[in-house]
């Protein structure tokens, strides 16, 4: 077994019996549901019909939303959330945080692999988590809105199998952008609370909530094109808006150069890590 | 200085130093930040199948030369080589088994998980894991979670861990630390054993009388410095006689004559005689002859814990013969 396997055979394990690894995975699919589901259908059965929402959304056309139809919108929506983002971070501060905690890395980097090894095994095995993270997430849209068009009546039209792969591809890129920022930040601090902190503070406050009050500043769009949470949203709008007649947001860059974007500082954040792992381990 | 005469230890330490030199450093320090210097030029050698104590106060800099060699941290300057690679090798560490400071693992794991990450970094079978579990007697307690034992245990388990390699060096930083007085003594047998299976182990720690029971050489460090570096025996101090005779004036001529000055010297009340103690019947009937009275005759042999405060600068001014008997 080459240290790299053995490595990543290791550090499935660790993430596998750990308790949190599924307790995150499972609020991620359980608040995608609830924001991107559960909401809507409150508004559906709530609200007085022929009401409109704002933005040019109506009941008719947020129901749609919720059908199979539009399954791989609403799920990619989840993931550009703060919630997917937050999910994805703290997973990624775990990984390494959590080793600072206990002082596991000592132990870990005198068996046999090498520090770049033991980095790969761990990205493997992160790679393996979120990629369960993101199927079981839209699994469970899948069947919620399977469920939803059966009770409002009407056959389902499912997405084609190649665009369902392709936005399941993209909420595994998202995912990851964000996991190994998260796993920067912890091994650039050596722990993992003042890793998580940040990390939602840049994912919440300043991709978020600071660029969406700035945006109307035309000067903003050319900052936002550098940052990887703005490009990850425009890659998610790359497939169109789930519900009907919604104003669509404008487009930042087209989706290849922001999936461009976000896999080059996915590969930076992992080059960083590498670096920053070099340094002594006290 | 004073000429020490031929001994065993001598012996063994020439055989020693013919012998493969499994950990050697040249200058090695090691300064963290703009601080002091925690490891100053050490130049340390382990040989091959011995036991070699690395011996020094709390902050002597003992872990910090561990970590070092298992390559945790870089030196600031020097070389060392562990098993003839550089510390830190993916080859080298293979046939290392380490436990520095306390054992540390994942505490939502059990003892087995624990052990089956460790054979998977290290691409072992999971087959070794009972017999590592088996020899540290935590066959048990094998399947509850880290977080759950007890200090003695968890030191245990550091200690299963780094045999869980078939390791031909280990090195283990206060294995004791933490084991009540049942546990010192099995982990100081199992010590042994370990040393008479052929494997070379390099033990660190403040405690004296563990270093004294169960290793071959010993090193001294203090202050980031190897003070002393020898096989116990040298370290101890040449072998001789202390004598106690009445009259002491008549005594002490009858030894001057009889051993040279420079063979008798005395110390509160005391005779101390550097020769062979072989030679005590000699010097009682010597005395006896002459109406001197023999009140006491024992061989003289300074305890480690001697050596030690005097090499730590416990009491000033009497480290640097002994560093030179030694050396």
């Amino acid at each position: 077994m080459s240290a790299l396997v053995g490595s990543f055979a290791a550090e499935w394990l660790k993430l596998r019996k750990r308790t949190s690894t599924w307790v995150l995975g499972g609020i991620l699919v359980l608040l995608v549901l609830v924001l991107e589901y559960g909401f809507a259908l409150l508004a559906i059965t709530t609200v007085p019909k022929g009401t409109h929402l704002g933005g040019g959304v109506t009941l008719a056309g947020l129901r749609e939303a919720l059908y199979p139809a539009h399954f791989t919108q609403m799920t990619l929506s989840g993931f550009v959330s703060g919630v997917g983002s937050a999910i994805a971070l703290i997973l990624g501060v775990l990984l390494y945080g959590s080793e600072y905690t206990w002082s596991t890395l000592k132990t870990v980097f005198t068996q046999r692999p090498r520090r770049s090894q033991v980095l790969g095994g761990k990205l493997a095995a992160l790679a393996l988590t979120l990629l369960i993270y993101t199927l079981a997430t839209f699994a469970a849209t899948a069947i919620l809105s399977s469920v939803t068009q059966a009770a409002y009546g009407g056959t389902s039209t499912w997405p084609g199998a190649s665009d369902i792969a392709r936005a399941v591809l993209v909420a595994w890129l998202i995912s990851g952008l964000w996991a190994t920022l998260g796993m920067v930040l912890s091994v650039l601090f050596r722990q993992s609370a003042l890793a998580i902190g940040l990390g939602l503070v840049y994912a919440i406050a300043v991709e978020t909530i600071i660029f969406n009050v700035l945006r109307g500043f035309s000067w903003m769009q050319n900052v936002e094109r550098g940052f990887p949470g703005a490009n990850a949203q425009a890659l998610a709008q790359s497939f169109g808006s789930a519900v009907r007649g919604a104003t669509e947001p404008a487009v930042l860059v087209g989706a290849g150069q922001a999936a461009a974007v976000v896999a080059a500082f996915l590969v930076a954040f992992i080059v960083l890590s590498a670096l920053l792992l070099r340094r002594d381990v006290t | 200085m004073r000429q020490r005469p031929e001994s065993t230890a001598d012996a063994l330490s020439g055989a020693m130093d013919a012998l493969e030199t499994v950990v050697e450093t040249h200058g090695l320090s090691k300064r963290y930040g703009g601080k002091a210097l925690a490891v100053d030029r050490l130049d340390l050698h382990v040989h091959r199948g011995e036991i070699y104590g690395f011996l020094g106060p709390n902050g002597a800099g003992k872990t910090t030369t561990l970590r070092l060699l298992v390559g945790l941290i870089r030196p600031s300057a020097g070389t060392a080589t562990v098993l003839g690679l550089p510390p830190g090798h993916p080859e080298g560490l293979r046939r290392i088994g380490c436990m520095v400071e306390e054992p540390t693992f994942y505490p939502y794991l059990s003892g087995r998980d624990n052990l089956r990450v460790v054979a998977r970094y290290c691409g072992l079978p999971e087959a070794r894991i009972a017999a590592a579990l088996d020899r540290v007697d935590l066959l048990a307690r094998a399947n509850d979670r880290f977080g759950t034992y007890s200090t003695g245990m968890k030191q245990r388990l550091g200690v299963a861990a780094a045999l869980l390699k078939d390791p031909e060096l280990l090195i283990l930083d206060e294995p004791t630390n933490g084991l009540d007085p049942q546990g010192m003594v099995e982990m100081r047998t199992m010590i042994r054993g370990l040393g008479e299976e052929g494997r070379t182990v390099l033990l660190s720690s403040h405690l004296l009388a563990e270093v004294e029971q169960i290793c071959h050489r010993v090193g001294v460090i203090q202050g980031g410095h190897l003070v002393a570096e020898g096989p116990l025996q040298d370290l101890r101090g040449s072998a001789g006689l202390v004598l106690r005779a009445t009259p002491e004036d008549q005594a002490e001529r009858l030894l001057r004559q009889a051993l040279g000055p420079d063979a008798v010297a005395c110390r509160q009340g005391a005779f101390e005689l550097a020769i062979d103690p072989g030679r005590s019947a000699e010097i009682s009937s010597l005395l006896a002859r002459s109406g001197v009275v023999v009140t006491e005759l024992r061989p003289r042999e300074r305890s480690l814990e001697e050596v030690f405060l005097q090499l730590t600068g416990t009491e000033p001014g009497e480290a640097a013969p002994v560093r030179e008997a030694v050396s």
